[in-house]
């Protein structure tokens, strides 16, 4: 093998009181690529600071590269710098609120420059122009890459999709 | 007797290979996409065999409804439960990837897929357009789906500020 895959375990997120599913634990216990557990709490961090309206934290972490990519929950499909215009869009549609998302990591690895993360997102916002805070539940799958030795969001896939009543396939 | 796969399969690359400017795209997986379209227009045909075939031992499904499925049984049944819905019939499946990254035993396709399919409840024939994230891993030499998330929102409009949904 020329890489090493991991199931992560982010370590760090213990810090900002997450409550993890089994499952979540689980998909968190084996994570050895120290400098990305240690970049974890900083994506936490930025998406905390979207959700309060400033993407100063989450433009920093994002990568400038023309091959950098979005799935916004509105259905655009966006390439390069549209990426960082529409994150700067998306942030000034909410207050500053003290927004405290909990990130519940369902998946993540590792491989050489290349890192992913499945994750649910759950926070409570306040958006701009509403008068009362909102419950927001957010599906996202996160693609990372290191850039020039730090850690940079490539890719974002996001949708607010509940999860139906019942249990096809299962 | 499952009719021959009469499907029309068309694969766009929008974009060249992004990963190549970094680093070559493996080979293997090279090889691999082009079995993966095989694998998925039996899918959409109503045969999860060789889809769910490719599936990582430890997979996790967004899927468009809205399910979160993690573990490989609760996976594949319902990606099973997904080809059920489906009749054996003529497919196009056009895929456009935005975006391909492999490095090591680790790969991602960023795509927008558009499929015609026909449902058992149905009588004609539907397109059906989805934004796909998926992550592949190299599991004993082979690889295979440890992660898809689809979605079939739309965009119609650029989203207005201050929007009635949040988004970030």
């Amino acid at each position: 093998m020329t890489t090493s895959m991991r199931r992560c375990a982010v370590v760090a997120l213990l810090t900002l009181g997450c409550a993890r599913s089994a499952d979540a634990q689980r998909a968190l216990s084996a994570v050895t690529d120290s400098s990305f557990r240690a970049f974890l709490p900083q994506y936490e961090a930025a998406l905390a600071g979207m959700l309060d309206g400033d993407p100063t934290a989450w433009l920093a972490m994002t990568s400038s590269a023309t091959d950098a990519t979005l799935f916004n929950p509105f259905g655009a499909v966006l390439e390069g710098a549209a990426v960082r215009e529409r994150y700067a869009q998306a942030a000034a549609r909410h207050e500053p609120s003290g927004a405290k998302p909990r990130v519940e990591y369902l998946a993540a690895a590792t491989s050489g420059n290349l890192a992913y993360v499945v994750v649910l997102e759950r926070s409570r916002i306040q958006l701009v122009g509403r008068d009362t805070a909102q419950d927001n539940y957010t599906r996202a799958t996160l693609v990372f890459r290191k850039e020039t030795g730090a850690w940079r969001l490539l890719h974002r896939h996001m949708d607010h999709i509940p999860e139906p009543a019942g249990a096809p396939g299962r | 007797m499952r009719m021959p796969w009469l499907a029309a399969l068309a694969i766009t690359v929008a974009s060249p290979l992004h990963a190549q400017t970094r680093t070559a795209v493996d080979s293997s997986f090279r090889t691999f996409l082009a079995h993966r379209d095989t694998a998925m227009i039996a899918q959409m045909a109503g045969d999860p065999t060789s889809w769910n075939a490719d599936v990582s031992s430890d997979p996790t499904l967004f899927s468009p409804l809205g399910w979160v499925r993690i573990g490989h049984e609760a996976v594949t049944k319902q990606y099973a439960w997904a080809a059920s819905m489906l009749r054996d019939e003529l497919v196009a499946l056009h895929t456009d990837y935005l975006s391909i990254q492999v490095d090591g035993d680790l790969a991602i396709t960023v795509a927008v897929e558009q499929h015609s399919i026909r449902r058992h409840d149905t009588d004609s024939a539907a397109t059906a357009y989805t934004r796909v994230t998926q992550i592949f891993r190299r599991e004993d030499g082979a690889w295979k789906l440890a992660h898809r998330h689809m979605d079939q929102i739309r965009e119609t409009a650029p989203a207005p500020a201050p929007a009635p949904a949040p988004a970030h």
